[in-house]
């Protein structure tokens, strides 16, 4: 499971981001749909961000914004230092949906990136390493509807890993898995962006994730996505779920989404 | 079959009037079916190479014609029956020779053993050549084997 990153070192720092009074809104039939209000957040090399709010805020809106997909309509996004101008592989991402090739199977899925930027060849043996960091040995010729829907998402993170990114941009990628297996790869991610010096930005729904994962947690308001609160989690890793201070600020986290009735 | 006549209006020769009936029976269903399985690719399937660094070769190459080979076959096996119908009609109406052709004379001598026969060699021709092309398709589609297919 650790071959991946103890055979390469990263050498490469992770990537600094800086989100600046952005603003972002979709035409729906005519109508103007505003869907991010003034964000403003900047994260260091290195942090692990995650980002929680009500479902249809704008969270994946940003993390696209983040990854290149598409322009704001006000506000800049830098990383490090220079404007994000479109898609670049040192910032991958983790879709919501697995969306893998249906023609392809699981190792050459997993070969995509390495293919698209022309590195197959003195990268190959990376992309059995990433399938079996994910726990898919084995599956390498299976083709993506021979797996279930949790498979299906770890070679989707499998495509990420092996491009070595520098920033790993996750939209719910825990989403679809049986609590068991969820719980098995938070500790599994957590480790991974431990060994290497990646970026991480992680949506998720699930705020006992945010705070097992993260060092940094940012709520948001509901449409149009505003922050309302960005809370340090100083607490050292490996994390006990049972923690005081996480439950602590599971508490606030559910009063700043509303939920403080239900605690 | 409402081409028939202009086909023959502005080609002199029906041999190749039969020739533009032909592209015209196979091109269109072949355009419309590879143009719509292009245009239905989900765009996350863009999103994703984008993302890992393709270029725009790349996502023309590896992402949208894989993606709408299923379709260009079904245009295909459409382009493929109509052509062989259309033919058969056109060389009944101009064309002197063919199956078609020989169909209608078989008739007017009212030699109908050898019209029959005529007609089981036409069923046979058309049938292998789709079954060639299943073939094909099974070749490069054999991700799709387990999927639901027609
Ligand atoms: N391409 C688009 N065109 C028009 N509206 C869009 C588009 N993408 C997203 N929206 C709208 O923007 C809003 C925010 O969408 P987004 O996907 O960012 O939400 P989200 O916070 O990720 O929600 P969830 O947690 O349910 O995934 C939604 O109301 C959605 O309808
Ligand atoms: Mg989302």
């Amino acid at each position: 499971m650790v071959a991946l990153a103890q055979a390469e070192p990263a050498v490469l720092p992770g990537m600094a981001v800086s989100i600046a009074h952005v603003d972002h809104s979709f035409d729906l039939d005519g109508q103007v749909l505003p869907v991010l209000s003034d964000v403003t957040l900047d994260i260091q090399p290195g942090e692990f961000v995650a980002l929680l709010g009500p479902s249809g805020c704008g969270k994946s809106t940003l993390l696209r914004l983040v990854a290149g997909l598409d322009t704001p309509k006000s506000g800049s996004i830098e990383a490090d230092g220079l404007p994000i101008a479109g898609p670049d592989p040192s910032r991958v991402v983790v879709f919501q949906d697995p969306t893998l090739y249906p023609w392809r199977t699981v190792h050459d899925n997993v070969a995509l990136g390495l293919q698209a930027q022309g590195l197959l060849k003195s990268h190959r043996h990376r992309i059995g390493e990433a399938i079996s960091l994910v726990g898919l040995d084995g599956f390498a010729k299976a083709f993506p509807q021979q797996l279930s829907g949790g498979m299906a998402q770890r070679a989707a993170l499998a495509r990420a890993l092996v491009n070595d990114p520098r920033l790993l941009i996750l939209d719910e990628p825990l989403g679809k898995l049986d609590s068991i297996t969820r719980i098995s790869m938070q500790s599994e991610l957590v480790a991974l962006w431990q060994r290497s010096n990646f970026t991480t930005l992680l949506v998720t729904h699930d705020i006992e994730e945010a705070l097992f994962m993260a060092t940094r947690l940012v709520v948001f308001s509901g449409r149009p996505a505003r922050i309302k609160a960005d809370i340090a989690i100083e607490r050292p890793y490996p994390r006990h779920r049972s923690d005081p201070y996480l439950t602590g600020l599971r508490h606030k986290a559910m009063e700043l989404l509303g939920l403080a009735e239900t605690w | 079959m409402a081409w028939l006549p202009v086909a023959f209006f502005l080609f002199p020769s029906s041999w190749s009037a039969s020739v533009f009936l032909i592209a015209l029976a196979t091109g269109i269903p072949v355009a419309i079916l590879t143009w719509s399985g292009v245009s239905s690719v989900p765009s996350s399937y863009y999103d994703i190479a984008r993302t890992l660094g393709g270029s725009q070769r790349f996502l023309v190459l590896r992402v949208a014609i894989p993606a709408a080979l299923p379709h260009v076959f079904v245009g295909l096996f459409m382009g493929l029956t109509s052509a062989f119908v259309v033919l058969v009609v056109a060389e009944m109406m101009g064309v002197k020779a063919g199956l078609g052709w020989y169909l209608q004379w078989a008739q007017g001598w009212a030699a109908y053993g050898n019209m029959y026969a005529a007609l089981l060699v036409m069923a046979v021709v058309c049938s292998s050549l789709v079954t060639l092309l299943f073939k094909v398709r099974n070749h490069l589609l054999s991700w799709q084997k387990g999927l639901v297919r027609w």
